[in-house]
């Protein structure tokens, strides 16, 4: 395997994994509204604050399709999560309005 | 600070200055909690590990569904944010945490939420490029604890923009000296 082909391996890889990640944090936004008060109150703040991080993913994840690094079917699954992000957005909203 | 001229306890003091937006901070007092808050121990309590990491294998060992919290968040940063490479250990974390928070132009916000008092750092990235993953972040954030004197949390920021630091924190540092900065 060429380095090129090897890169774009990799790259295609990591591009799987934060799908994944991203699909997981996204759906998880109702079920953490519905339980985040009965948390430990540092931790309720930990969760909200590091939600920056699932919001840089998605910035990783839209530069890595308009690169053109995505397959066909990663960029589906990308645009799934995107619609995803947009049912789920005003929770985060709502948890963030602290 | 106190009435004999003594700078309070960083804990106090960010606890004053949250109570009082009207009390400045003088250089000094801003440095003793940096200082504070880069010797401080990271949370030790045992946490939940996110599902999707249960069983991975991380350090050595397989992660189980609860560990410490240093072991959580290092793990999320590795292996679910590949913001810092799979080499980097709790030691090094550590220390580059320690190194953000006196960064010359780390910038300091105190506010209160859910009845707790936190102080949140932003500094440039300084972890070193050997050590960076595949998604670093040109910044550096790391949230204090003032009620339980320990930090709670650290992870790299692609920008300020993102950042869900509360509106109505107090930038006593303010974000604006390193806007511009290189990563």
């Amino acid at each position: 395997m060429d380095q090129t082909t090897k890169g774009i391996q990799e790259l295609r890889e990591l591009i799987e994994g934060q799908l994944a990640f991203g699909k997981a944090s996204w759906e998880r936004l109702p079920e953490v509204e519905a339980e985040i008060d009965n948390w430990d109150p540092e931790d309720a703040e930990v969760f909200i604050l590091e939600w920056s991080i699932e919001e840089d993913r998605l910035d990783y994840l839209e530069e890595y399709r308009d690169r053109g690094a995505m397959t066909e079917e990663q960029a589906a699954r990308y645009a799934d999560l995107k619609e995803l992000v947009a049912k789920n957005r005003a929770i985060i909203e709502r948890l963030s309005d602290r | 600070m106190s009435d004999g001229g003594e700078i309070s306890h960083p804990d106090v003091l960010i606890r004053e200055l949250i109570a009082d937006p009207e009390r400045p901070a003088t250089l000094e007092e801003v440095a003793k909690i940096l200082e504070h808050v880069a010797q401080a121990p990271f949370n030790t309590r045992r946490i939940d590990v996110t599902p999707v990491l249960v069983g991975r294998e991380f350090l050595g060992k397989r992660l189980g569904a609860r560990e410490d919290s240093l072991t959580v968040h290092l793990a999320h940063r590795v292996l679910a944010n590949e913001q810092w490479s799979n080499t980097t250990t709790k030691e090094e974390f550590l220390r580059d945490i320690e190194r953000a928070v006196l960064h010359p132009n780390a910038a300091l916000a105190v506010y209160e939420t859910r009845r707790t008092n936190y102080a949140a750092v932003v500094a440039p990235n300084v972890v070193p490029r050997s050590r960076l993953g595949r998604q670093p972040g040109k910044l550096m954030v790391v949230p204090y604890s003032a009620n339980r004197g320990r930090i709670v949390s650290a992870w790299q920021a692609r920008n300020e923009e993102n950042l869900l630091v509360p509106e109505r924190a107090r930038w006593i540092k303010p974000l604006k000296e390193f806007r511009n900065f290189e990563s």
